[in-house]
């Protein structure tokens, strides 16, 4: 397993058009990737899951990926929420 | 000739016969299933059904109203590939031998009062998503036609009750001239649609599907949210030069 912490660093949290690309990326891997947020764990290919935890601005996620391509999918959701702005 | 007041939600006047769009009947039965396996299969067609059905809604949007709204759909498509939704909507039918339409109904439900719940308006509007998502694919399983706006071809006002996002997308600005609805306000979904498609309207008549009948005349006017239904040929006349006297303003900007 591999798993990685991030700080969310865009205004408006993990919303809407980011949060549809991450969920998108995520369902291309086959790995289990999980993303945790105060304590709660849920599925990334979920979007109502990522959703449900109404991630904002500053917040503490880890993301976690079991599986696999686990290495890949990580790599590419962490170039992915950069590309966005998500996190520095 | 019969008036409604409601909310001016989107500028213009619109002179044209009314479209009912009224939400077919979707009710069903709780039922006991003993073919399980099958009644999975059946519930997995209507998502590939539903799923189809929006990617074409999603095209059509990206065409009309700009890859902003198409976005909607995207999302819509989503949560019909959402693995926290589909599994317990499978394993309810397995477990509780429950028809298709019960399993989903039930599950949506309690993802709706999740995000109803939120102190988030953003995350509470999410909850619409899910329900218009739901009405889709209950449509599929009941073998119910939800009716097809994008399937419109003479100009008419558009008359619901709301309009929900994949409505709004598919109705064709050539033939729609404005809508009116029963509820809503300045902010909903019709409203901001309306906007954007530059189609006159009004939005929170409260009565607009009980006093209007499809193929009445119906006259639109969204700057001052006033409807009126049968008008008089007098009525009609004035309201025709408002209309050509927007228009003439609007031509110096560049719009046709």
């Amino acid at each position: 397993m591999v798993e990685k912490q991030f700080k969310v660093i865009a205004e408006t949290g993990i919303h809407a058009r980011p949060a549809t690309v991450l969920v998108q990326t995520a369902s291309k891997f086959e790995a289990d990737i999980q993303l945790e947020y105060k304590g709660k764990k849920v599925n990334l290919k979920s979007i109502m899951g990522v959703m449900s935890l109404g991630i904002g601005q500053g917040a503490e996620i880890t993301i976690s990926a079991e599986g696999g391509d686990e290495a890949n999918a990580l790599q590419s959701l962490e170039e992915l929420m950069k590309k966005e702005g998500l996190t520095a | 000739m019969s008036f409604l007041q409601g909310i001016a939600a989107s500028s213009g006047i619109a002179i044209a016969k009314a479209y009912r769009l009224v939400e077919p009947d979707l009710s069903f039965e709780k039922k006991t299933i003993e073919k399980v396996d099958s009644e999975v299969e059946r519930f997995e067609a209507a998502i590939s059904q539903s799923k189809s059905e929006l990617e074409t809604i999603r095209d059509n949007a990206r065409e009309n109203l700009g890859a902003d709204k198409a976005a909607i759909f995207e999302a819509h498509l989503l949560v019909l590939s959402d693995p926290e939704l589909l599994n317990p909507i499978k394993d309810k039918v397995k477990s509780d031998k429950v028809n298709a339409e019960f399993a989903l109904k039930e599950t949506a439900d309690m993802f709706v009062s999740m995000f109803e719940s939120m102190d988030n308006e953003y995350m509470r509007e999410r909850a619409a998503d899910i329900r218009d998502v739901t009405k889709r694919v209950l449509s599929h399983l009941l073998g119910v036609k939800i009716v097809n706006p994008s399937m419109i071809s003479e100009e008419v006002v558009v008359v619901a009750e709301d309009l929900t996002p994949s409505d709004t997308a598919q109705l064709n600005r050539q033939f729609v001239k404005g809508f009116t609805t029963d509820i809503g306000g300045r902010t909903s979904h019709s409203a901001i649609m309306a906007r954007s498609l530059e189609i006159p309207a009004v939005v929170g008549t409260k009565t607009a599907t009980k006093d209007i009948e499809n193929g009445d005349l119906v006259i639109v006017d969204g700057l001052k949210g006033e409807v009126h239904i049968n008008p008089t040929p007098e009525l009609v006349e004035n309201n025709i030069k408002k209309q050509l006297k927007t228009l003439k303003h609007k031509r110096p900007s560049g719009q046709s």
